[in-house]
Parts: C-alpha cells; sequence; structure tokens
C-alpha cells in the first residue's frame, strides 16, 4: 500500500504550478497546457507499456457468472 | 466523511478565493489541504501494520478537533485567512490519506473477484456524499455564513468518527523480524517494507505504468477539476458560492453515475485498456471545459468528464490492486 500512495504527490505540485501559471499567462492557455500534457503523455505510457496494458488477456469473469459452452 | 471534506473544501477554498482574490494563494490553500501525501507511503504502511480502522479512526479525530477550532473562530469572528491557512496545514496532514485507507480497508475485507464492484460501490458512497456535500456547503455558507456552517462540519466529522468505530478489528500484522519491539523496530520494519514495495513497483511493468499514470492524473488533471474550480466559479463564470456548489456537484454527479453502472456491470473486462481510454476522454472534457464561457454548458462538460474520470478511476483502483496481489504490505 505504501508505495502505491506516491502516485498522489502529484496533486499537490500540479495545484502549485497551476495557480502560479494562470497568473502568469492566463486561465485558458493553463487549462490547454496541462490537458496537452496529460494527453500526451497518456498516450506515451499506453504506447510505451503497450504489452502491459493493452494487449492483456481479459479478466476472466466472477465464478458464479454463468459459463458458455 | 465525504460530507464534512466537500463542505469544507468549497466552504474554506471560497473564503480564501474571496478574501484574497488570488488564485495562486487558492492553489496554495488547496497544496496545503494535501500536505499528507508528503508522508502518505509511511501512512499506508503503518494501515497495514496497524490496521485500517485504528489509523481512520485518529485521523477522523484530528479532522473533528481541528473543524471545531475553525467553528469558534468563525463564530467568535477571529477567522482570518491566515488562520484557514494553518488550519488547512494541520488538517492536510492527515486528510488526503483517508480515501487511501478506505481503499486499503477494501483489499483486506473484499475477496479479489468482488474488488472492481466494491471499489465502485465505495466511490458511488463517496461521490453522491460530495454532491450532498457540496450543495449544502455552499447553501449553509451563503444563509448562515462561516462559522454556523462549520458547526454542521464539525458535527459530520464527529458522526464519520464514531461510525469508524463499527469498522472490524484486523489482527495486528506480525513484525516479521525477530527483533525487540517498539518504535525502532516498527521503524526499521516499515522502511524495509517500503523499499521491497518499490523494488516490486518498479519490477511489475504493469504496476509501474499504472503508477506512472497516477501520478500524471493527479499531477494534471485533479487540478483542473477540482482545486480550481472556485476562481473558475468566480472568474469565469462570476458566480456566487452556491454556482461553486453547483459546479462540484456536477463533477460528482457524473462520477455516481459512473459508479453505479461500475458496480450494475460489474466493471470492464479490460480494467487497463478502460484506464487508457477513459483518461484520454477525461482530458479532452475538460480542454473543452476551459473554453466553456456558459454556465449550464459548463455543468454539462464537468458531468461528462466526472463520469470518464470515475471510470478510469475505478478501472484503475481495482488494476492496481490486482497488481499488487501477492506483493509485500508495503506495495
Amino acid at each position: 500500500m505504501g508505495v502505491r500512495t506516491l502516485a498522489i504527490y502529484g496533486m499537490p505540485v500540479g495545484l502549485m504550478a497551476s495557480g502560479a501559471l494562470i497568473e502568469l499567462v492566463g486561465y485558458l492557455l493553463t487549462i490547454g497546457v496541462y490537458c496537452a500534457v496529460g494527453l500526451v503523455f497518456t498516450l506515451l505510457i499506453g504506447l510505451k507499456w503497450r504489452a502491459s496494458l493493452w494487449e492483456r488477456s481479459p479478466v476472466a469473469p466472477p465464478a458464479s457468472a454463468p459459463q458458455r459452452v | 466523511m465525504s460530507w464534512a471534506f466537500e463542505m469544507e473544501t468549497l466552504i474554506l477554498g471560497w473564503y480564501v478565493m474571496v478574501q484574497t482574490g488570488s488564485v495562486l494563494l487558492l492553489a496554495t490553500f488547496g497544496s496545503l489541504q494535501l500536505l499528507g501525501t508528503l508522508a502518505a507511503p509511511m501512512f499506508g504502511v503503518l494501515g497495514d501494520r496497524l490496521g485500517g480502522r485504528t489509523l481512520l479512526c485518529v485521523m477522523r479525530a484530528i479532522c473533528s478537533a481541528l473543524a471545531a477550532v475553525l467553528m469558534v473562530l468563525g463564530l467568535t469572528g477571529w477567522l482570518t485567512p491566515l488562520w484557514v491557512f494553518v488550519v488547512a496545514a494541520l488538517t492536510g496532514i492527515v486528510r488526503p490519506n483517508d480515501l487511501v485507507m478506505r481503499h486499503a480497508l477494501i483489499g483486506e475485507t473484499i475477496p479479489p473477484d468482488g474488488v472492481m464492484g466494491a471499489v465502485g460501490l465505495s466511490r458511488a458512497n463517496a461521490d453522491s456524499a460530495r454532491i450532498a456535500g457540496a450543495l449544502v456547503g455552499a447553501g449553509l455558507s451563503t444563509l448562515l455564513g462561516l462559522g454556523y456552517a462549520y458547526v454542521f462540519v464539525t458535527i459530520f466529522y464527529l458522526a464519520s468518527l464514531a461510525l469508524t468505530f463499527g469498522v472490524a478489528r484486523r489482527p495486528v500484522v506480525p513484525d516479521p523480524v525477530e527483533a525487540p519491539r517498539g518504535a525502532g523496530a516498527l521503524r526499521t520494519s516499515s522502511w524495509r517494507e517500503l523499499k521491497d514495495g518499490l523494488v516490486y513497483v518498479l519490477t511489475t511493468p504493469r504496476l509501474l505504468a499504472l503508477m506512472w499514470l497516477a501520478f500524471l492524473i493527479n499531477l494534471t488533471a485533479y487540478p483542473v477539476s477540482s482545486g480550481l474550480l472556485p476562481y473558475v466559479a468566480r472568474t469565469v463564470y462570476r458566480a456566487d458560492a452556491t454556482g461553486l456548489g453547483w459546479l462540484v456537484a456536477s463533477f460528482s454527479f457524473g462520477a455516481l453515475l459512473a459508479s453505479i453502472v461500475m458496480v450494475a456491470t460489474g466493471g470492464t473486462r479490460h480494467p487497463e485498456r478502460t484506464v487508457l481510454v477513459h483518461t484520454m476522454i477525461w482530458y479532452a472534457l475538460l480542454l473543452a471545459f476551459g473554453f466553456v464561457q456558459t454556465f449550464g454548458i459548463g455543468l454539462l462538460t464537468l458531468l461528462l468528464a466526472g463520469f470518464a474520470q470515475s471510470v478510469a478511476m475505478i478501472s484503475m483502483t481495482a488494476s492496481l490492486l490486482a497488481a499488487s496481489e501477492g506483493a509485500s504490505v508495503g506495495a
């Protein structure tokens, strides 16, 4: 559990940076930069770990679900 | 707990925005509320070691006491933005770990087959509380003022503490090291678990990819869809606290709809793909939200963004819990 919580570190950093950026370049440009960075890096993560994220076999349905024969 | 969190965030965020007029100070306030993320790994390991129930009780007792301080300051008219920052920093040390501990409790108590549904149900519960909390917080703050609104926040914190006493106790995990017990032994063991967890994450591609994605989302998506909303309400839409309440509630309502869909359908069979696709949809909707000037269309865009966010986050939480299965408690 400990290491998984490290992902939250991004939020205070992102929030502080957004406040400073809005005062510097304005609200619209800040939102544009944040969303563009988010979209590009999501795509990059999907490409780099394609085998682990995209090409994994589907999760088996619960045992209680009707099985096709 | 989510009622109190949401009321507190909305009431204080609006107070800081109105009193200071500075988006930088609003962002500082939002960041202070997340101060506990610095200690998040240790909270996670302590939760694994001592049990989520004990840790949740301590954290919620602290939140109740600090809310009572703000209530008194508000009622006596001594409240200033500086006090809000001080209390936000203290609350922020424990508050961000509450949701983490809630998810940890799910991992502890629900069998793997039911994790997706359980996470969805937990988020549906939190999202519905967020909708109500935001609307009630905005209404009370507008009608009664901050001091009286904080009477309700304090009551909700105390109620969540009382309810946490009802969570089943879990046996304490025995320390694998045969060294003498005490704070030193716990500290050494916890750091070792954290190190083992880090190694496990770094050597498990699926977990590493999801961790990077979670970090990216926290860095760039959540500030836009939550922390900056008081600024958007005041500057873009020229709305009051009630308008802010509607913006927050709209995002949470979308999230609630998604949680219900995920619980009803049992979730996706390709959770990792779902995370990627819905994260990209979420970003696209946030980008659109940035350009919307009409309040009604803004509400609709946030609702859709909340839906995409919830689908992505439920799938991510379930994937993270599944990918961490069999790992040391430090993962």
